[in-house]
């Protein structure tokens, strides 16, 4: 390890003498390098951040503004805690030696909302972190408003630049068109923790009727039947209104439904609710409606709703998420509930096959940190955000001070006083670790020993590597003019195949107008919007 | 308005002055009033007016990365986009119908009630009424839309109640037949109360000599409604559909959005919750604001139109 850190400060020293001589170039032609004549004035600190870094804590009077452009997910504090205040904020400052404003959305805006704002004004914070990047980089860099890293990536972050560029997926992930590092992804150490959602069965009532977990359309059909005579009120149920319904069945025809778009097995971008296998699916779907195996609410059914049908035992059979089932599970054993629930695959052709499509993500999800040209010290900010990819700072990220894990096989693992805390797993995450949602960091997979058995079991089951190549990648990227002319279609395509396929199912509309609805689809304007799509997907798999 | 009529309102005789010098004068004369008023035109022309340069975004290709001045012109581009939107039709149609049939059904609604509980002659009872009625307007829309999401589930409430009436058992908001009579309704049902209050206030005003009168040339309680109290709040009434008519095309749009879902888009998708869709979860702020500025033309002709009206009729006008 020390060997490679020798050699990477000596590479990175290299690239320092090498860009030192164009960057004045490559600065000139974006007027976006606002930084740079003051990093170069002073010379000294510039060393001390690169080539002579001393690391970890930086020792620094200077402060880096760091707005978070999201109220929940990103960088968790509890509630109404601010970040500011939050114990593991405060700690990250005193392990890098530098002072972190925290900024957070107003209380009730929403992300896109406060990033527009934040955008249209001209106080910029020095970084900012937050959801839909990739669609936005390339336009904030040449607008002057974001800086391209390349230059100076290997030298003031050398952890996250040697993680991404050590796999080459990776590094097609957090680069835009041009080849331009845009900023500091949220990754993934294995994209198994990507997958979080799938069905699940009542384990209970399927030993009680001797049967299988469903695998095939064949078996749900067997198996939602039998729940019906059972006397299950809602053998099939939601609160995902149309995809919760369908996209556990979507791949027994041949295509997936976990997101509107995805790759086909001809390297083509698909619409989900344009495949010929959807007529079937929906044919099927509607018999089981008519049947009375689909809670009649699954249009409207909250959470909440469901959760209440849930614990009633009145449901059979859903969708929903590794965390959410894992909270039904531990409020059914406190209430000594003889309900337990298992987790089944997504329907394939014939029992035992792997599945074909499944809920998963590509590395970089969209969540990224800018640096912004106002930053006045963009070597700091480097360094502020390249913690979270060494290895003491991806533990920090991942779970906090060392009060909080032992380490067991080389892996850290939450102690029991963490995990029984009476504040609660939640809370307790948020208030120590940066994990409780994401963060600039990499997502260690040994936090993944730390679910509950359940909850294990369950990802395991939904997970299937072969499946993820058709998950469209989540940092193709559109330009402006691009995404403005399909931006209007892709809304009416949308909204016209949501009210059909609801439609079809409740039998508003017969399915004899399949055809009319796929034809009203291409005069809507799909084929332009596949293109498009498919023109960026390409961009994507060439750089 | 003729000239004697503006310069009188300003408290001024002759005629001879300028603008500057009348008001140099009013000043003179009323310099505490201009204070007390000072306040609400500084904040009507950071909050109100100063805003109102955005809308030249609905004739501008605008990014938020760029600034509004930087942006390019494009015309009328976004209103043709509009006019040729799949949708357009349908979401006026709907705005139409939510924020009309709500007026047309709901707006004698609080009239009928003020007059009945003005009838009332025990106050105790009166004030339970009153207070009963007031409570519903102060439910936030969220909440009252998760109410009524329950109450109209395959099992809620209002459902039990339609099936024991001969309906057929289904969640009825997701069918579209059912979705403007909930949401007329439940509107009705959570501002009577609250918008009689004006009506009640306005029927106190009435000078009860004209009922004692009235009693002494033998007038009945009917005839004592229809020829006193009814044109003694004519003013009030008339005031109110002037405001309300400005409302026709203004549906509710929080509680369109949550309680419409992709079954019931066909009648409840309004302006306001497209332009939602289109522009704030789009990012389309140009389209979104082109189809806001033609939403609200539409709603200053209705008001000036029933001011017209209102002004011909009765001599009763806003402006």
């Amino acid at each position: 390890m020390k060997k490679r850190m020798l050699s990477l400060a000596l590479a990175a020293l290299m690239c320092v003498s090498v860009f030192a001589g164009c960057s004045s170039g490559a600065a000139s032609s974006s007027p976006a390098s606002s930084a740079q004549p003051d990093s170069a004035s002073s010379e000294a600190a510039k060393d001390e951040l690169g080539a002579d870094f001393a690391g970890y804590p930086i020792k620094t009077d200077e402060t880096i503004s760091l707005y978070i452009l999201d109220s929940n997910s990103c960088y968790s504090a509890p509630d109404g805690v601010d970040r500011q205040d939050n114990e593991w904020e405060k700690g990250l400052t005193e392990r890098l030696g530098v002072n972190i404003e925290w900024q957070s959305i107003p209380a009730g805006s929403d992300a896109n909302q406060a990033y527009n704002l934040m955008i249209a004004g001209d106080d910029l914070p020095d970084v900012f972190y937050g959801y839909g990047m990739p669609g936005r980089a390339a336009q904030l860099i040449e607008d002057g408003k974001a800086i391209a890293l390349n230059d100076q990536l290997a030298t003031y972050a050398p952890a996250y630049y040697n993680f991404v560029t050590s796999d080459d997926s990776i590094d097609k992930a957090v680069k835009d068109d041009n080849g331009n590092y845009y900023g500091f992804a949220f990754l993934r150490e294995s994209l198994k923790l990507g997958t979080y959602a799938g069905a699940i069965v009542r384990e209970d009532l399927l030993t009680e009727l001797k049967l299988e977990a469903p695998q095939t359309i064949a078996d749900w059909d067997n198996v939602l039947h039998a729940f019906k005579n059972a006397g299950v009120k809602y053998p099939l149920s939601t609160r995902d209104k149309l995809r919760g319904i369908l996209e556990t069945f979507a791949p027994g025809y041949g295509f997936g439904l976990s997101a509107d778009y995805f790759i086909g097995d001809d390297g083509k971008v698909h619409y989900a609710y344009a495949e010929a296998g959807l007529k079937d699916l929906l044919a099927q779907v509607k018999a089981w409606y008519d049947d009375g195996l689909i809670d009649p609410d699954f249009m409207t059914n909250d959470s909440a709703a469901l959760e209440t049908k849930i614990l009633n035992g009145e449901v059979g059979a859903c969708r929903t998420t590794g965390g959410t089932v894992a909270g039904y599970v531990t409020k059914l054993q406190a209430m000594n509930s003889s309900i337990s629930w298992v987790a089944t695959v997504n329907a394939v052709e014939n029992a035992g096959d792997k599945q074909t499509f499944i809920q998963g993500e590509t590395n970089n999800i969209g969540i990224v940190a800018m640096v912004t040209t106002s930053c006045k010290n963009v070597p700091l900010a480097l360094r502020v955000m390249d913690y979270g990819y060494t290895e003491d700072g991806m533990i920090y990220y991942n779970y906090g001070s060392e009060d909080n894990y032992d380490i067991v096989d080389g892996d850290p693992i939450f102690k029991d006083s963490f995990n029984n805390d009476p504040r609660g797993v939640t809370v307790m995450m948020r208030t120590y670790t940066a994990m409780a949602g994401n963060a600039a960091t990499l997502n260690m997979l040994s936090t993944f020993k730390g679910f509950t058995e359940f909850r294990q079991a369950c990802v395991n089951t939904w997970y299937e590597e072969s499946a993820l190549k058709h998950i469209m990648p989540g940092s193709i990227t559109l330009s402006t003019e691009e995404s403005d002319s399909i931006a209007s279609e892709a809304t009416a395509i949308g909204a016209y195949a949501g009210e059909m396929v609801a439609k079809f199912i409740l039998g508003q509309e017969s399915l004899d107008n399949f055809d009319a609805y796929l034809a009203q689809l291409n005069n809507l304007g799909l084929e332009h919007v596949l293109e498009v799509r498919q023109a960026g997907y390409e961009r994507y798999l060439n750089r | 308005m003729t000239k004697e009529k503006v310069f009188c309102s300003i408290g001024v005789r002759k005629t001879s002055l300028t603008f500057g010098q009348r008001l140099k004068k009013d000043w003179k004369r009323n310099k505490y009033k201009y204070l007390i008023i000072l306040p609400v035109l500084v904040f009507l022309a950071i909050f109100a007016y100063k805003p109102m340069y955005g809308i030249v975004i609905a004739f501008k290709d605008y990014r938020p990365s760029i600034s509004i001045a930087e942006s390019k012109w494009v015309g009328l581009k976004y209103f043709k986009q509009f006019f040729n939107d799949q949708y357009c039709f349908r979401i006026l149609r709907n705005t139409f119908f939510l924020g009309g049939g709500s007026l047309l059904f709901g707006f004698w609604v609080p009239i009928v009630f003020a007059l009945l509980l003005n009838e009332i002659r025990n106050t105790h009872f009166k004030k339970i009424v009153q207070t009963t009625t007031y409570l519903p307007h102060f439910i936030s829309i969220v909440v009252l839309c998760s109410m009524l999401k329950l109450f109209c589930a395959n099992e809620g409430l209002i459902t039990e109640l339609a099936v024991a009436l001969g309906a057929k058992r289904e969640p009825l908001l997701q069918n579209p037949k059912y979705f403007r009579p909930i949401y007329y309704i439940s509107g009705i049902w959570q501002s009577f109360g609250w918008d009689s209050i004006i009506y009640l206030a306005a029927l106190t005003s009435i000078d009860s000599a004209l009922y004692e009168a009235a009693d002494i040339d033998g007038a009945g309680r009917w005839a004592k409604m229809w020829h006193i109290t009814l044109p003694g709040i004519k003013t009030q009434i008339v005031l109110l559909l002037i405001l309300a008519m400005g409302g026709i095309l203004g549906a509710n749009f929080e509680k369109v959005l949550n309680l419409y879902n992709d079954l019931t888009m066909e009648v409840a998708d309004v302006i306001s919750t497209y332009t939602y869709r289109i522009g704030l979860q789009n990012g389309s702020y140009s389209y979104g604001t082109a189809i806001g500025l033609f939403n609200t033309l539409v709603n200053v002709t209705f008001v000036m139109a029933a001011n017209a009206i209102g002004k011909k009729v009765g001599d009763v006008g806003l402006f």
